[in-house]
């Protein structure tokens, strides 16, 4: 059985923010949702990586490890999603998740929270898939068309990579190879020298 | 609507969640006695999510849903995408993994198209002001009014009262009406960005070896060993080109950037080179140095294809590794590096963009680039070649065939030949078309006088003082009075104070784009004021050029969303009401005042002899769209299929007829391929011999050709000579008679002479000297306002001119006084990945305005802790000329010590103050900021007027 | 020790509230496990069904063609 997730290639990723927008796209997620975001990290120094994350569709994962209502489910390809309509909006996940996914809709007055709302690896939720309820409380439903998410599908560099782990693990392992084993970007020779 | 809980689930259904076993969540609510808590929960939501949460779309999954292939309007390396449209309705948007161009890929740009499909914030109908508002007006009105005015302003001033800035964001179609109308209403006066983007390189590179544009691909840079990136900040200026090359480092490819400033492409690079900002010249000729000192440089190459190579040793002779450090801040051995680089990694490909461009002296960095890479062997070959990552979507094609000031469409040359060739395509009367123009004659510049009709017309770097300036001054009849904004972003000129007293003098002033722009709202007008409307790319259909020089054809996706109209439709109406519609449009098919795309490119076909702007008939394009998955990734060529063997998209020159089926040139000059198959060799432009020396290509010419030596352009005189006349058709004869390739409108002496192997444009020496450039070699000249005062006297700028464009120019009268102990920073400009030129469409896009809410100026910690600024507070951007920023401080070694860098894409702030209160209700951008060209300062390219952008002084100080 | 009738009537609706407890309609709450409404695209044989297409989408949108 396939196991859904992403892949970051830092050598690849050139802080575009592609996935962000076609994440927006795709799903009309409002102003100040992210469900995924780009970090960055020694920006404007030598050895500067960007990396694109959302939520990881962990395995076991710690989000509905600690849901008190008990919200979330996984698919049997391993996408983990929510219930909206049982969500509490607690932010729980938000303590548990090592990645900073789950987000809450901004108010007006600061600290009020909604209903969660997380990157669904662009599979929806439990409603009909392509309903107007789906559409509206998750987004669209790529996954049931066959389709993978847009933020990989769109990446600039093919640095995100999406769908089940062996086939982007191929895909990734060529590159890898192709590359020496070696990270090429600037500061790496400066740290390890010119043969390393 | 409302994240309601939903009724019908029953308590006995089995569940598939795969995490638990099944359970009713109603039972399990009444189980617990958290049903009134969880429904008080779900009531409770504050209505600003509630509304936040609602689809801006409905998608009925059982309506048809129409798959449109279109390409993204905000760069240049022309990303195709599917829009899908339900009802009229822009619903989804789809990547193209079938575009040999981009394989699916966009950037936060282009991945954002879709909003164009449902924006608000644009001029949703036309409007003036009124007293000082915005007043709601018909196009009839409008049309009425504006023409109106624009007849009086000629019936005072003559034609020249007008000057309007076109489009590269227009289509090739858009943007060559555009040209059109400006020849028709009897003006040179119209320009667009490619002035101000990549006119250096374009008079550069033409001048050096024909023809003013990127040599190779994105795609080819595959092939390259080595890529070396100056002044190019790709990963955020052209992100999608990353894509190849990334997979050409992944392939063994260096990657070598210089850039002041450590962009988010050096943080890909192997080697990173910082230098001084305004000093390529001697950065170049100090990679150059290590070449030649090591004999690195490629003979056989110089000898075969190369003219005047060596007066640029000599220059470069002078640069001594301590001289270039003296200069550039670059010490011998990091530029050893990188010359070794290149000369152990060929073919090797050099990529530059307005890093590279935007300087007093932008056309000798350009000329230096080239002999760097002449000087390898590096032009003309698959892997090499000059990689000029181009700007906007179609500022290659609206500089091929758009509205110039300096050339017509085809870079035909504004002389009486040149405008016979155009007259005769556009089937209108020579005499009629020059007695539109003004019938004066003003001084040249250059000791003669001249007819308007023949000389270059202001640029868009300078409208401002045909605005401005003493009209005793001007080489024109009277001041500018009257401007057009058709799809230009004023806030990407420099000098902001003096635009706002130019918009504010002035009589008339249009603003043609979908957004309001700055335009609208950085003056104080009161009235003769105008916004009208104009349609995206993807409410209409027409082809665009990528800066490979690919032409791609878009569909329309949608009808446009409120009242607004196809820069075709726009002009046409304009030209009915301006009383010569008829002339203009005479061969063209208007179908209820819109000119037909496909109609608008055959004529282009019918004239654009020189570049090859006529094998891309739209049938062609659309089937090079349909079958684009065919295409080869990194060769362009089709590969089986109806177009086995064609480049994609026919990258110019594609020469001759349709029919003829050239394929298309993804190289230029490449003498390994036939010229049928898109081979070539360096243009005979210059002549045959300067200084009694040959100009042709004596011992090298492209596969196949018959001629095996150098040869000039053809013309009728050749073809006899060659004994090849007799092959033209009875027909081909009667039009080719008396002309050349360029002005034979049958065609026929391009299909005989690429019979025979040859190419039409001759077989020439690239020019290593360019003596017709005010700097034939390339040398080095400070900045104007410099922050190495002390450097001036070795290396001065140019006289003053009293006449360039039309207008008095200033070099040494601006560098006479040092501005450097007041303004000790190097101010620099550049790109952000989420917004595009002066920003207002990006920053209307809420998907993309998010990402970057604040106009910023990155500054070295130690510039910073000198000038007691913290990390993210307000300061002041001071410039030399009095023009002044807000903005917030972005403390960062990105920048080094010396130099601060602003984008350039921010708006809609003046001077600190924010001025939403003058747009169009609801057409803000959500975004706005100080604009950047608020601080910059004088200062032009001594050969196309280029703005000076990239080094110019300031100070900063906390606000 | 005596039995007051209130307690026994207490006992009574006690039990009776117990025995309510066995209706059909009732689940015990199992901690962990989703509560949620079902997700038709969640089950094995959905996720057997578009593995395959995933797959080649896979190849088209990433691999360096």
């Amino acid at each position: 059985m396939a196991r859904m997730k992403f892949l970051c290639d830092v050598e690849r990723c050139i802080e575009c923010h592609a996935c962000v927008t076609a994440c927006k796209n795709e799903h009309e997620v409002p102003w100040g949702v992210n469900r995924r975001r780009v970090i960055v990290m020694d920006d404007g120094q030598p050895g500067e990586k960007a990396i694109s994350v959302a939520c990881m569709h962990c395995s076991d994962a710690p989000c509905a490890a600690v849901c008190p209502v008990d919200c979330f489910y996984q698919t049997a390809d391993g996408i983990v999603l929510h219930d909206k309509d049982l969500c509490i909006g607690c932010g729980y996940c938000f303590y548990a998740c090592p990645f900073g996914a789950p987000q809450y809709p901004q108010q007006t007055a600061f600290g009020v929270r909604g209903k969660m709302d997380k990157c669904t690896f662009c599979a929806g939720g439990p409603e009909e898939p392509h309903s107007e309820a789906e559409l509206t409380k998750y987004g669209t439903n790529r996954i049931a068309e066959g389709k993978l998410p847009l933020c990989a599908e769109m990446c600039a560099t093919k640095a995100l990579l999406a769908g089940d782990g062996d086939v982007i693990a191929n895909i990734y392992r060529k590159r890898v190879m192709r590359r020496g084993g070696r990270p090429q970007s600037w500061g790496w020779q400066a740290a390890y020298g010119q043969n390393v | 609507m409302k994240l309601i809980k939903k009724s019908g689930t029953t308590a006995t259904s089995s569940r598939p969640g795969i995490l638990g076993r099944a359970i009713g969540r109603r039972a399990f609510l009444q189980g617990t006695g958290l049903a009134v808590g969880a429904a008080a929960v779900a009531g409770a939501l504050p209505t600003t999510m509630v509304k936040k949460a609602k689809a801006a779309r409905s998608i009925d999954p059982k309506a048809e849903i129409k798959r449109v292939k279109t390409v993204c309007t905000h760069c240049s390396v022309g990303c195709s995408t599917y829009a899908e449209v339900q009802n009229g309705v822009w619903i989804g948007q789809e990547p193209a993994f079938d575009s040999p161009i981009n394989l699916g890929a966009h950037c936060a740009k282009g991945a954002s198209l879709r909003n164009h499909g449902h924006s608000t914030r644009r001029t949703k109908y036309p409007m003036k002001l009124v007293n000082g508002r915005w007043q709601r007006i018909s196009w009839e009105q409008a049309i009425e009014e504006i023409g109106d005015k624009l007849l009086k302003i000629r019936e005072e001033s003559g034609p020249d009262a007008l000057w309007f800035a076109g489009s590269s964001k227009a289509s090739n179609e858009g943007a060559y009406l555009q040209r059109k109308f400006a020849a028709f209403w009897g003006s040179n006066n119209c320009d667009h960005q490619a002035r101000i983007c990549h006119s250096t390189t374009v008079a550069g590179v033409a001048n050096t070896w024909g023809y003013g544009a990127q040599t190779n691909s994105y795609n080819d840079i595959n092939k390259s060993k080595c890529i070396v990136m100056c002044g190019s900040n790709a990963a955020e200026a052209h992100p999608v080109a990353m894509q190849m090359i990334l997979r050409a480092k992944e392939n063994g490819a260096k990657l070598v950037v210089m850039d002041p400033r450590f962009t988010r492409t050096a943080a890909h690079s192997d080697v990173y080179v910082r230098f001084r900002s305004g000093t390529d010249v001697a950065l170049i000729w100090g990679i150059l140095w290590h070449v030649l000192e090591n004999g690195w440089e490629d003979k056989e190459y110089l000898r075969k294809r190369v003219f005047g190579f060596d007066k640029v040793r000599e220059e470069v002779a002078k640069w001594t590794p301590e001289r270039v450090e003296q200069v550039t801040g670059v010490p011998r051995e990091g530029l050893y590096e990188v010359a070794k680089i290149m000369a152990e990694n060929r073919p090797g490909t050099f990529v530059w963009c307005m890093g590279g461009t935007q300087h007093t002296i932008g056309s000798n960095y350009v000329r230096a680039y080239n002999c760097l890479q002449l000087a390898l062997g590096n032009i003309g070959v698959e892997g090499g070649g000059a990689n000029i990552f181009r700007g906007h979507d179609n500022v290659q094609g609206a500089t091929d065939v758009g509205p110039n000031p300096d050339n017509l469409p085809g870079y035909y040359p504004l002389s009486e030949d040149g405008w016979r060739h155009w007259a005769a395509v556009w089937d209108v009367d020579f005499d009629w078309l020059a007695g539109r123009f003004d019938q004066n004659e003003y001084d040249d510049g250059k000791g003669g006088k001249v007819k308007p009709m023949f000389s270059p017309g202001i640029t868009v770097s300078r409208w401002i003082d045909g605005v401005l300036e003493d009209k005793a001054n001007i080489a024109q009849r009277d001041n500018i009075r009257a401007v057009m904004m058709w799809g230009h972003a004023p806030n990407s000129q420099t000098r902001g104070p003096e635009m706002k007293r130019a918009m504010e003098k002035l009589d008339l002033l249009v603003v043609i784009d979908p957004y309001p722009t700055v335009t609208a709202v950085l003056h104080d007008r009161k009235d003769n004021t105008y916004l009208l409307p104009a349609a995206t790319q993807f409410e209409q259909s027409g082809s665009a050029t990528a800066s490979n020089r690919s032409l791609q054809w878009r569909e329309k996706v949608i009808d446009p969303l409120y009242e607004h109209k196809t820069d075709g439709e726009i002009a046409y109406l304009l030209a009915k009401k301006l009383g010569f519609a008829d002339q203009m449009f005479k061969n063209i098919k208007v179908v209820n005042n819109v000119p037909e795309p496909e109609s608008v490119l055959r004529e282009i076909n019918r004239g654009a002899w020189s570049i090859g702007y006529t094998g891309q008939s739209p049938e062609r394009l659309k089937a090079h769209m349909k079958h684009a998955g065919h295409f080869d990734v990194v060769s362009l060529k089709a590969q089986g299929g109806p177009l086995d063997g064609e480049y994609y998209g026919l990258p110019w020159p594609c020469y001759g007829t349709p029919e003829l089926k050239h394929p298309g040139t993804h190289i230029l000059y490449d003498t390994s391929k036939h010229v049928m198959e898109g081979g070539g060799n360096f243009r005979a432009a210059f002549g045959t011999e300067y200084n009694g020396e040959s100009l042709l290509a004596e011992d090298s010419w492209s596969k196949g050709a018959e001629i095996q030596g150098g040869y000039p352009q053809f013309d009728h005189k050749l073809l006899k000579q060659l004994g090849w006349w007799d092959e033209l058709t009875p027909e081909e004869k009667e039009l080719a008679e008396g002309k050349s390739w360029t002005t034979d409108r049958s065609g026929g002496i391009i299909r005989v002479a690429m019979k025979h192997g040859c190419h039409p444009f001759g077989n020439a020496k690239a020019r290593a000297f360019v003596w017709n450039f005010p700097d034939p070699v390339p040398v080095h000249r400070e900045p104007l306002y410099t922050p190495r005062y002390d450097l001036v006297k070795d290396f001065p700028t140019y006289e003053d001119r009293k006449l360039f464009y039309r207008l008095p120019t200033r070099w040494r009268s601006v560098q006479a006084r040092d501005y450097s102990k007041e303004f000790p920073l190097i101010h620099t400009s550049g790109r952000l990945v989420m917004f595009e030129g002066g920003g207002e469409e990006t920053r209307s896009n809420p998907w993309l305005a998010e990402l970057k809410q604040e106009m910023f100026v990155e500054i070295n910690p130690a510039d910073a802790n000198d000038a007691g600024i913290k990390d993210g507070q307000w300061v002041w951007l001071e410039g030399p000329e009095g023009g002044r920023i807000k903005v917030k401080a972005w403390v960062t070694n990105r920048v080094g010590r010396g130099t601060v860098f602003t984008p350039f894409h921010f708006g809609g702030h003046f001077q600190g103050e924010d001025l939403l209160h003058k747009y169009p209700e609801g057409a803000a951008p959500y975004v706005r900021g100080d604009s950047t060209n608020t601080a910059t300062t004088y200062g032009y390219d001594a050969v196309t007027m280029m703005q000076e952008t990239k080094t110019t002084l300031c100070r900063v100080r906390p606000a | 020790m005596t039995v007051k009738p209130i307690s026994r009537l207490g006992a009574a609706f006690a039990f009776a509230v117990l025995l309510s407890a066995c209706d059909m309609g009732v689940v015990v709450y199992e901690p962990g496990v989703y509560k949620g409404d079902p997700d038709p695209i969640a089950s094995q044989q959905a996720a057997a069904e578009r593995s395959d297409a995933l797959a080649d989408r896979a190849g088209s949108a990433f691999a360096d063609r």
